[in-house]
């Protein structure tokens, strides 16, 4: 396979060097260049044509948002952001703006860090360069905050719907949250691959599209009809309960399954267990093929399993292995994902 | 994946880097307090607490990460202008980078403990006050801002052409509409920016901007980015703004020469350019020590050298001879390279002097524009270490004593900021490091008749004295004509100090004042010390080495007159001058009965500022690069002698230190 072309973005010496030394380490990936600013960013992408640029945020001269668009606008370079934690916001704008995939800038100590970096900034790199440039900017334009819906059911679920996504995922969660306009006695648990302290703040902008609570999961937490919840970083997350009767989220650490913790496998799989045909599994963009083994789970167990297509999909690892075990039963677009989730819901249990 | 090493490594990448952020924000913070409109500067500072937070998250340093994250969010609420730039707020952030910079020390260099959590709880104040005070703010903001900008809105409009190498115009276009929003707002551009935006411009388009600022001001800030050839108004402009800006200028006193004096603000502009050139500087960082080690490495080899050609000259061998030149050579160039790795720029230094001067200005109670000049004149770095300390203390003099008050200043008719100006400049072989202030100035009699009074000098000799070397009494230990000792400059080191540790250094320093107009003193300062080119002489069987700077001739006896002005031997020079003749073994008190009895062949003359003397010698031996080396045990105390090299046979020489003959011997006047 061929090496992927890196172009560092930083205005510290030190996170560059860092960068430059974690990636230096990672197999069939080249660093071409550093660039310190967003001026100098734009002209290295001109020069050099790299693959994936990872790109800070507050730069000098100019800073990463601008440089994201004239990137993105004028090169193929897949780009991912380093953004800090307590920004959320510009985080999912670049998102918006066509960038692919973000990461946290490391802030637990050196050796951590680097460790840290050594997994999620590789992934996020090979997932980056995995997707097609044409889709950076294919995302349709923000979306509105929807009217918060005024009586919810309180009550124990008669279904859950189990959603999966990871690289390009924020973004699609958006578009099927916005999309759930219902009055449904079904509860939404997500699980997305973010860095830690994210799921909270996914939580939140869920909520706002959706108009309904969506809060990030805690052991023990009851799970409610008409809320969503968000796996946090750093542990798996099963239901135990079963429909129309009380149910928990039970949070557990590692190990980490496909390299992942959270993975989606072990809460598909708990649904599949605890509410059959009465789950609903959801798999959408996404490097790797999580989800997939845990969706066959539920389509055996008699529930409804649908994939996102290849088309709408940033990448389509996750959505495809799903297909090619003959787990999804229905594969869409995208916009047409709420749709059949709404559509499964309406037909009731059993299909 | 990680080791000890690169934890090292890092670490050291972690404490250059935070240091110059630390700067950058000092400087940032500094151009903000002299222009508060321009809110360029707070973009920097927010930017230098973003990244050190960010860089101290990484390397795991909790309580620096949380102080530059309570510094970030207190920018945030300035850069979006839901607070006003004051004195108070400046303080505050200032404080808080002392602070800082001592945390910084505490978590990466295990230095004493520092609990940030008061700075902390107080920019959260500070934060909390803007956000809390924002509604009153905003019903407030149009007295408070309109005031402050003291011409009226107008509408200018620039022409900006890109340079024709530059790779990406559409970028620099961005920047130059970005740098003109934070002056006022864009109202059109031409061709229109989307297309600007896309590149469809050819080089050159337009800009209207609706501003209080001047136009030229909006020029000035465009031409400082880069790869923008050119920026002119093209409106007329007839507001009001304009016309204020003017007569500062020409105020400035009509025997300043203009081009001294571009207008404050444009010097306070190139201050704020100053700050992100620190980061432009690419550079590799190498620890002192190894500099160190490779100037002696390379002292002694300049030694080495010189024995291999004493020998080469005694075997007269062509293919030898050849070899050795070519190695000479070659050392030759090393040791320039290696010299230069010592050579800072002044600037390094000189940066941490607006952040003294405006501290001080504000314990003063006075108004003072501070103004650097010459920070990329290089120095050895030593040099440059050492002159901080006179540097302090001739700064501190300025603003105390040097500056009246507001009252007495417009009194005497001067604007009622005053003015401090440190600049460097080359000269030849030496650097003028120069403090200005344009204060009241010395008075000259006073000094003279204090000199008398301590009996200095003798009140008849007063024609004879000029009034630079009247002005150098103050440097004389103990002497002080100050009425009040303050708490600014009455303590630490006094003038005598300064010039000691000037002259220490093989430097000079000169007084130049002029009632009403202000006081100058330049210190006069050798590029390098430790290698420095010598005349070798002999005297009474021992080799001395003379620094060539202080020599401005050799004679042979016989060229002069040698005559006798009170018993003491004197020549007199062709141009009239009379100076004192020594031997040089008297100059270094030689014993009478360890002296030759040869009588000198040979004359050296040597000048040390406007004084002269000559000295006899019994032989030259010729001219060579020699390496310094600090005199020790014995000879540590022998005045006249400022330490020792080794000569390329191996014997010692003593190098003599002209500034002390001339301090101890009587000079000529």
């Amino acid at each position: 396979m061929a090496t992927i072309r890196v172009l560092v973005v930083d205005d510290s010496a030190l996170v560059r060097q860092i960068l430059t030394h974690v990636l230096g380490d990672a197999a069939r990936i080249e660093v071409v260049g550093v660039a310190r600013n967003g001026v100098e960013a734009v002209s290295a992408v001109k020069a050099l044509d790299p693959d994936v640029v990872t790109l800070d945020i507050q730069m000098p001269e100019m800073d990463g948002m601008e440089a994201l668009r004239l990137i993105v606008r004028d090169s193929d370079a897949r780009v991912v952001m380093l953004t800090s934690v307590d920004d959320p916001e510009t985080t999912y704008r670049a998102l918006e703006s066509g960038a692919t995939d973000f990461i946290l800038k490391p802030r637990e100590g050196l050796a951590t860090s680097i460790d840290r970096l050594g997994i999620e900034l590789v992934r996020a790199i090979r997932a980056a360069h995995a997707t097609s440039p044409e889709k950076r900017t294919r995302t349709a334009p923000p979306l509105a905050a929807a009217t918060p819906h005024e009586v919810r059911p309180e009550g124990d679920p008669d279904r859950v719907v189990c959603i999966a996504s990871s690289t390009g995922g924020p973004l699609a969660l958006d578009r099927v949250f916005a999309g759930l306009q219902t009055d449904a006695s079904a509860a939404f648990l997500v699980v997305q691959h973010l860095p830690v302290g994210f799921a909270a703040s996914l939580a939140a902008r869920l909520m706002k599209v959706a108009g309904f609570p969506v809060e990030e999961a805690k052991d023990g937490t009851r799970v409610l009809a008409g809320h969503g919840y968000v796996a946090p970083h750093g542990r798996h997350m099963r239901i135990v309960g079963s429909a129309g009767a009380p149910t928990h989220i039970e949070l557990e650490k590692g190990p980490s399954i496909h390299g992942l913790i959270p993975s989606a496998d072990p809460l598909f799989e708990s649904a599949a267990d605890c509410y059959g045909s009465k789950a609903v599994g959801v798999v959408l963009t996404g490097m790797g093929s999580d989800a997939a083994v845990g969706l066959l789970a539920i389509r055996e167990a008699g529930g409804q399993t649908i994939a996102q297509d290849e088309d709408t999909s940033v990448v389509w690892g996750m959505p495809g292995a799903a297909v090619k075990i003959g787990a999804a039963q229905c594969v869409a677009p995208i916009d047409r994902v709420a749709v059949e989730i709404r559509r499964t819901l309406r037909n009731g249990g059993n299909g | 994946m990680s080791d000890e090493l690169d934890m090292g490594a890092y670490r050291q990448v972690f404490l250059s880097e935070s240091a110059e952020y630390l700067q950058g924000i000092v400087d940032a913070l500094l151009t903000l307090e002299s222009d508060p409109d321009d809110l360029e500067p707070v973009e920097a500072v927010f930017r230098a607490a973003h990244s050190l937070k960010g860089m101290s998250g990484t390397m795991g340093y909790e309580r620096t990460a949380s102080l530059t994250h309570t510094m970030e969010s207190l920018m945030d609420t300035v850069r979006k202008r839901e607070q006003p730039v004051t004195g108070d707020l400046i303080d505050v952030v200032l404080r808080a980078t002392d602070t800082l910079r001592d945390l910084i020390n505490f978590e990466a260099s295990g230095g004493a403990e520092v609990d940030p959590e008061l700075m902390v709880q107080e920019l959260r104040e500070h934060t909390e006050a803007a956000h809390g005070g924002r509604a009153t703010q905003q019903a407030a903001a149009p007295v408070a801002a309109e005031p402050a900008a003291a011409g009226q809105e107008g509408v200018v409009t620039l022409s900006v052409t890109i340079e024709a190498a530059c790779q990406l115009a559409s970028v620099r276009a961005y920047m130059v509409l970005k740098r003109l929003r934070q002056l006022g707002e864009v109202v059109g551009t031409s061709p229109s920016e989307s297309d600007i935006d896309e590149g469809e411009f050819d080089r050159t388009f337009t800009v209207s901007v609706r501003t209080d600022r001047p136009g030229e001001k909006l020029a000035d800030a465009v031409r400082a980015i880069t790869e923008v050839e050119s920026a002119n108004v093209v409106t007329p402009e007839v507001t009001a703004a304009a016309d204020v800006a003017t007569p500062v200028a020409a105020d400035v006193p009509a025997e300043t020469p203009a081009e001294d004096e571009p207008d404050r603000d444009a010097a306070f502009g190139r201050a704020a350019k100053a700050v992100p050139k620190l980061a432009d500087t690419q550079t590799v960082r190498i620890a002192l020590t190894h500099l160190d080690t490779m100037v002696d490495i390379v002292g002694e080899l300049v030694i080495a050298r010189s024995r291999l050609e004493n020998i080469t000259d005694r075997i007269d061998e062509h293919d030898l001879t050849q070899a050795v030149e070519e190695v000479h050579r070659i050392s030759a160039e090393l040791q320039r390279e290696v010299m230069q790795t010592r050579m800072v720029p002044v600037g390094n230094t000189f940066n941490r002097f607006p952040r003294m001067v405006r501290d001080l200005a504000r314990d003063l109670g006075k108004d003072v524009a501070f103004e650097v000049d010459g920070v990329d004149i290089e120095l050895d770095r030593t040099v440059l270490d050492e002159i901080v300390e006179p540097l302090v203390h001739l700064l501190r003099n300025s603003l105390d004593h040097g500056l009246e008050n507001a009252v007495d200043r417009v009194a005497a008719g001067k604007p009622e900021r005053g003015l401090v100006r440190l600049s460097a400049a080359r000269e030849r072989d030496r650097v003028l490091v120069t403090v200005a202030d344009d204060g009241r100035g010395m008075d000259v009699e006073r000094i003279w008749q204090a000199a008398v009074a301590r009996g200095l000098a003798d009140a008849a000799d007063r024609d004879s004295m000029n009034d630079d070397d009247i002005l150098l009494f103050t440097c004389t230990p103990g002497f002080s004509t100050a009425v009040h000792a303050t708490k600014v400059s009455g303590r630490g080191v006094g003038m005598d100090v300064v010039r000691a540790k000037v002259e220490q250094l093989g430097g000079s320093l000169a007084i130049r004042s002029r009632p009403g107009r202000g006081t100058e003193f330049v210190l006069s300062l050798p590029l390098t010390l430790a290698i420095i080119q010598a005349l070798l002489v002999r005297s009474s069987g021992h080799t001395y080495a003379i620094p060539l700077g202080a020599v401005t001739e050799v004679l042979a006896y016989e060229d002069l007159p040698v005559g006798t002005v009170d018993l003491h031997p004197v020549l007199t020079l062709r141009d009239g001058r009379v100076v004192p003749l020594d031997t040089l073994d008297a100059v270094v008190g030689l014993d009478e009965e360890q002296r030759s009895p040869i009588r000198s062949r040979n004359i050296v003359l040597l000048e040390w500022g406007e004084s002269a003397r000559a000295i006899g010698v019994d032989g030259l031996v010729g001219r060579q690069e020699i390496v310094i080396k600090p005199l020790s045990g014995i000879f540590a105390g022998v005045s006249g002698l400022s330490g020792a090299t080794v000569l390329g046979d191996g014997s010692v020489a003593l190098i003599l230190d002209p500034r002390a003959l001339f301090a101890t011997g009587e000079a000529s006047r």
